[in-house]
């Protein structure tokens, strides 16, 4: 992380603090653009100049000309800053006579409504494509086939951002190349649902389906006459079951019976997924688990030991004796049953597209015909008369070249998937001029939602012109946010909105956190998770996001926070002791994981995630050659000794008097989220000290004493207006695709407003986002 | 650019497929002479050897104090780490205190190595043009592979940005890039992958024609935005047109057999190492002028007794000394590595000449400090290129020269004619051309 040392902002708050105002301030100096009316020009001129001016540029900046044409992005920024340093008293600073009340709210109010109305001309949304994300489930959606496009599309997720602002979102060559390849593939494996698939049904013991060469030749996993195979070892453990072999892409169903063996206590049972790895925990007694997973031919279904020790096999061959010696604990495997592909077949896509021709007899026509009912799905909206004929032309040059017809299906069908209608969200405008039209709104609620295209009940819908009438709107919200697909907000807006995806940045230091695995990890991520979709499932408040009296935790969690009473991998619902420092987001292992470098931790990251996450707070990138705090290793001093220094640097206080006291307040999580009321020694010198006790206390930006988290969180719950007003605008950010800019402060404040009536519901505040006029404009 | 397939359901099926053609080719080749020459050259007829351009990153750099050497100018007395390279002294310039300004970001300061864009890790940042495509630009069209941007395996990015600042995926298996350089197809293979061009070619066609009806129903910054889909969507045509020429030539033929994997995925230093022998192929058969290679943050415990934690855990050392003498392990196997590649390049001759002589050679870091992700001081190494070498250029370490500076004195060693990139404020003093 970086510490403020200079920056030209903190530097206009800062060094404007200690600077006597000169005594004559009307003459010579020019109005700062002939276009702003005297109301902001005689404002400024009599408080900013002598500072800002010709004679001093404090801070490095300057008002008398910066100029008043608006167009400029750059120069608006600029304004918006002066105008919020105005409204914030930041400036004119303390020492010089401030402006009356009256002077300040005729300037504002004259500003204010200058840069609204500069600001509507270039806030418009971006004409953006469809990010990675969108793009695979859009796929689905189109044709039920599911691809892993991680490996062929670049990652749009740049961290503190969203993926969805179009400004952001580019495009290349490369890309385009690939586009073309995935649609030939897409359109490959859409095709091949005309056979059925060859489905999969199998019952049986585990020996029979483990590699036998594993069990007999190698002998790593020890077979018993009950049909059953035990597998000690968690490193590389060779238990996949070789002989379930995956033909057909889909769905499948996975239920494995397990027992911990030689253990009184359970044993972990690990099955890496397509959405990552599941841990059950599987007692003597044995149990039955059930897994759904995605599998491609040739995928492995791997279930194996966590835990355990690593390489069991080694061990006893080293002592020259048979597996079955082996006394530790190991992992029983009996029976086995896979079924799948889930998915109906033949495909609803493939019924809707292709359902009444048969292809290898299909003409010409038939082909455009499909084509034809492809291109609105695609476009999300319906197609022109030129879209179809370019294509069909295409189609026909296949043709006229003798090739069969199936080729010039493929062809229309590639070109209708790297159509710019189909990879961009166009957005154009209702006939009313405010706002975008219908289906334009439609894919815009959808994918806010979905992160897929609009179904057929949203398009029809939008067809009637009804989806915007309050009640069908809102009855429509409640639908999607029912449905399955709803899953992407969490997974792709909240991961984002909390930085969840940043969690595997750092490795934390095996030395120092020995209690940390693969399973805690996994199990952070799904706890954020899960309490973002109870939130917002049972209509709670956003300030539990803040502090919330219940968690949603696993056994593994439940452990690391201290909390007892929980036994067993299963996530639920569990009350937290009063005193408890838990509760909320920020105190959650995840967060605490991916705020820290995965040796030591600092307020500074974790107090700008609490800022920019919960409190909505833009703040300005520090300086980014400045060089980091290098963690003391002797152990003679802590990170808030060294802080100290620059929280004393008058430069950096500006910002960090912000920034470090909710990250003060969380000094007692360790990098991985557990409590210490000790720093860990980070080296073996160190170990050697007495441990140094972790003070958790601070005083927030407003001069309020906290001792530790709880209080600190009392503080925030007293401004339940700036979390609703945090979570509004990160949801509308994502939603609309672009940041929030100076005219959409008023609506925001509104929202906000009715928020209060709502006890600051967070499903009420998305029903609240979809009928505002932000996410209604273009 | 990529001679893939263009129809690869599952790109693990690529890889083996091309392993087997691999291994038939080396199977079929074993008694053939020398590298056969290269194509392009032959028939254009160029006199000179090209100017090629070769730019390594390990993103996690070196420890200071190993890499920089103590004095200045020719008389720099060679640091740990440069004593592994030091016979060939006059073919390197070992720079300090260069940096790109406004570049932070932690981690993510790897996506500016060959950019140099400001603001990087902040919200909204947008990369812009990397070095090595600048210079692609010159080359396009003149070798099978107008560039070559390449990654270990674990590498999602490689170093190469477009103009829009989108990133070129990279190429990151040594294997399927040995096969794309030497492994001719049959003959069925090659009907069929230029039909597929020309399929392609169509379909870009028609789309681009759509792009320009919907860009009519655009405003002006939305237009904008759909420019660069029609830019790239020419470009990409015009890669397929190319690629559709190149079919029809003969691949060239090598003595060097297809690469195995380290049997222990853990070895990424070897597995880099691997990836720097296909470079050197590739050069010398001059398959590409334009390579960049990106040895991203590494999490994996390098397999050697001397070493026991992962190697980003021991960059962040907290110069604790077990720490830091594991992590000089690996760095000095590193150092090792790039020896070969320099070694390799010195022997390779090309029209009497040393190939590292006709190839500009970037070496550096992201990080000049991974410890705590400080991005001043990166440590560079220039080679090759025809430049006067032997010497230490040191500059100041708190105030630091910008990078770009010595990417413009590159750029008009390779010919291109730039007055300045990225944060450039001129050339790189003290660099002289031979």
């Amino acid at each position: 992380m970086k510490f403020c040392i200079t920056r030209s902002v903190c530097l206009t708050l800062v060094l404007l603090g200690g600077w006597a105002v000169a005594a004559d301030t009307t003459s010579k100096k020019s109005p700062p653009s002939a276009a702003f009316p005297s109301a902001v020009t005689d404002f400024i001129d009599f408080n900013c100049v002598d500072c800002h001016g010709d004679d001093f540029q404090k801070g490095n900046f300057r008002i008398d000309t910066l100029g008043a044409d608006l167009t400029d992005a750059k120069r608006f920024k600029k304004w918006v800053r002066v105008y919020d340093r105005v409204a914030g008293n930041e400036m004119p600073p303390a020492k010089v006579k401030p402006p009356s009340a009256k002077e300040k709210d005729t300037f504002l109010k004259a500003m204010g409504n200058i840069l609204a109305r500069a600001d509507r001309h270039h806030k418009q949304v971006v004409l953006r494509r469809l990010t990675r994300f969108e793009y695979t489930q859009t796929i689905q959606a189109l044709l039920s086939v599911r691809m892993d496009l991680s490996e062929r599309l670049p990652d749009d997720r740049a961290s503190r951002t969203y993926d969805t602002i179009g400004d952001t979102l580019t495009i290349s060559d490369a890309q385009v190349e690939a586009y073309y390849a995935i649609a030939n593939d897409a359109v490959s494996r859409f095709l091949a649902q005309r056979e059925a698939p060859k489905r999969l049904r199998i019952r049986q013991p585990a020996l029979k389906l483990v590699s036998k060469g594993m069990v007999y030749t190698h002998k790593i996993l020890l077979p018993l006459d009950d049909g059953g195979v035990v597998v000690f070892g968690s490193k590389n453990p060779r238990s996949w079951l070789e002989n379930v072999k995956v033909q057909t892409p889909g769905t499948y169903r996975i239920r494995i019976t397990a027992k911990a063996y030689q253990s009184d206590k359970p044993v972990t049972l690990k099955i890496p997924t397509k959405s990552g790895e599941r841990y059950f925990d599987i007692p003597p007694t044995g149990r039955t688990v059930e897994v759904t997973d995605y599998l491609y031919p040739g995928d492995r279904i791997y279930p194996q030991p966590f835990g355990t020790i690593p390489n069991a096999h080694v061990v006893i061959k080293r002592l020259n004796q048979p597996l079955s010696a082996f006394d530790g604990a190991g992992l029983y495997l009996g029976e086995v049953e896979v079924e799948g592909p889930l998915e109906t077949w033949p495909t609803r896509q493939y019924q809707t597209l292709l359902g009444d021709i048969d292809l290898p007899k299909a003409t010409l026509e038939d082909a455009k015909r499909v084509v034809d009912r492809l291109l609105p799905r695609a476009f999300r909206r319906p197609s022109s008369q030129k879209d179809r004929a370019l294509i069909h032309a295409g189609m026909q040059r296949i043709a006229d070249a003798g090739r069969p017809t199936e080729d010039a299906l493929r062809w229309g069908m590639a070109a209708t998937l790297c159509h710019p209608r189909f990879l961009y969200l166009h957005e154009p405008a209702h006939r009313d001029g405010e706002r975008i039209d219908d289906y334009a709104f439609a894919t815009r609620l959808s994918y806010f939602l979905w992160s897929s295209p609009p179904d057929e009940r949203l398009t029809t819908l939008a067809e009637s012109g009804r989806l915007r009438e309050p009640n069908v709107l809102r009855a429509e919200v409640e639908r999607m946010l029912k449905d399955a697909k709803a899953e992407a907000l969490t997974l792709n807006f909240a991961d984002q909105w909390l930085r969840l995806n940043e969690i595997d940045a750092t490795q934390p230091d095996e030395k120092i956190y020995p209690e940390f695995d693969a399973y805690l990890r996994s199990s952070m991520i799904q706890e954020t998770r899960l309490f973002f979709e109870e939130v917002l499932r049972s209509n709670r408040s956003v300030l539990e996001f803040v502090d919330s009296p219940w968690l949603i935790v696993n056994e593994r969690l439940a452990k690391h926070y201290g909390l007892v009473g929980v036994t067993g991998d299963a996530f639920r619902k569990v009350a937290i002791p009063t005193d408890h420092p838990r509760g909320g987001l920020a105190t959650q292992a995840s967060i605490l994981k991916l705020t820290a470098n995965g040796i030591n931790t600092s307020p500074v990251p974790r107090g700008l995630w609490v800022l920019e996450s919960l409190l909505g707070e833009h703040l300005p990138p520090p300086p980014d050659v400045v060089a980091a705090v290098e963690p003391d290793v002797s152990g003679a001093k802590t990170i808030r000794d060294q802080l100290d220094a620059h929280r004393h640097t008058e430069a950096c206080a500006a910002c960090h008097r912000k920034i470090d006291p909710p990250g003060f307040a969380l000094e007692n999580f360790n990098a991985i989220g557990g409590w210490d009321t000790h720093y860990r020694p980070l080296s073996p010198q160190a170990a050697r000290k007495p441990r140094r006790k972790v003070d958790a206390a601070g005083v927030t930006a407003d001069g309020i004493k906290f001792d530790g988290v709880n209080e600190f969180k009392l503080e925030l719950l007293k401004q339940p207006e700036l979390v609703y007003h945090a979570v509004a605008e990160h949801l509308l950010t994502y939603g609309v695709g672009r940041k929030m800019s100076f005219s959409d402060r008023a609506e925001l404040r509104e929202l906000t407003r009715q928020g209060k009536a709502n006890s600051y519901s967070l499903r009420e505040l998305v029903h609240q986002i979809v009928r505002s006029d932000i996410f209604n404009e273009p | 650019m990529h001679d893939r397939p263009l129809f690869s359901t599952r790109r693990q099926a690529l890889s083996r497929r091309t392993v087997l053609r691999g291994a038939g080719a080396v199977m079929a080749l074993p008694f053939l002479d020398a590298m056969q020459p290269a194509f392009a050259r032959q028939n254009q007829g160029d006199a000179a050897p090209p100017q090629r351009l070769l730019a390594i990153n390990l993103h996690l750099g070196f420890m200071a104090h190993n890499f920089f050497p103590k004095g200045s100018g020719k008389r720099y007395k060679p640091s740990k780490y440069l004593q592994i390279i030091d016979r060939y002294r006059e073919d390197f310039t070992v720079i300090s205190g260069t940096s790109h300004p406004g570049v932070g970001g932690a981690h993510e300061s790897d996506r500016c190595f060959l950019t140099a864009a400001p603001g990087v890790g902040h919200a909204g940042f947008r990369n812009s043009v990397s070095l090595d495509q600048i210079v692609a630009k010159e080359v396009q069209g003149k070798t099978r592979f107008t560039h070559l941007p390449l990654a270990h395996r674990q590498g999602k990015l490689s170093l190469a940005w477009t103009p829009s600042g989108a990133n070129i995926p990279p190429i990151t298996s040594p294997i399927d890039l040995y096969a794309m350089m030497f492994i001719a197809g049959t003959k069925r293979q090659r009907a069929q992958r230029l039909q597929e061009l020309r399929d392609g070619r169509s379909v870009l066609d028609a789309v681009r024609h759509a792009a320009s009806d919907l860009s009519s129903e655009l405003g002006q910054s939305d237009r904008q935005k759909l420019d660069q889909y029609f830019t790239s969507v020419r470009e990409t045509e015009r890669k397929f047109s190319n690629s559709e020429g190149w079919v029809h030539r003969p691949k060239p033929t090598t003595r060097h057999a297809a690469p195995k994997r380290p049997k222990n995925p853990a070895e990424f230093v070897q597995e880099s190492a691997l990836m720097y022998d296909m470079i050197h192929l590739a050069l010398e058969s001059d398959s590409s002028r334009v390579i960049t290679y990106n040895q991203p943050n590494l999490h994996i415990v390098l397999p050697d007794n001397r070493v026991k934690v992962g190697y980003h855990a021991l960059s962040h050392h907290n110069n604790d000394a077990g720490k830091m003498k594991q992590l000089e392990v690996i760095e000095l196997s590193q150092m090792q590595a790039l020896a070969t590649l320099l070694e390799r390049l010195t022997n390779a001759n090309e029209a009497g000449r040393r190939l590292l002589d006709s190839t500009v050679l970037l070496i550096g870091s992201n990080f000049g400090n991974a410890n705590n992700h400080d991005t001043r001081n990166m440590p560079i190494i220039l080679a090759g290129g025809g430049f006067r070498h032997g010497q230490h250029l040191a500059f100041d370490g708190n105030d630091n020269t910008p990078l770009s500076n010595l990417f413009v004195s590159m750029l008009h060693r390779l010919g291109v004619d730039r007055s300045g990139f990225g944060s450039s404020t001129g050339t790189l003093t003290g660099l002289d051309a031979k």
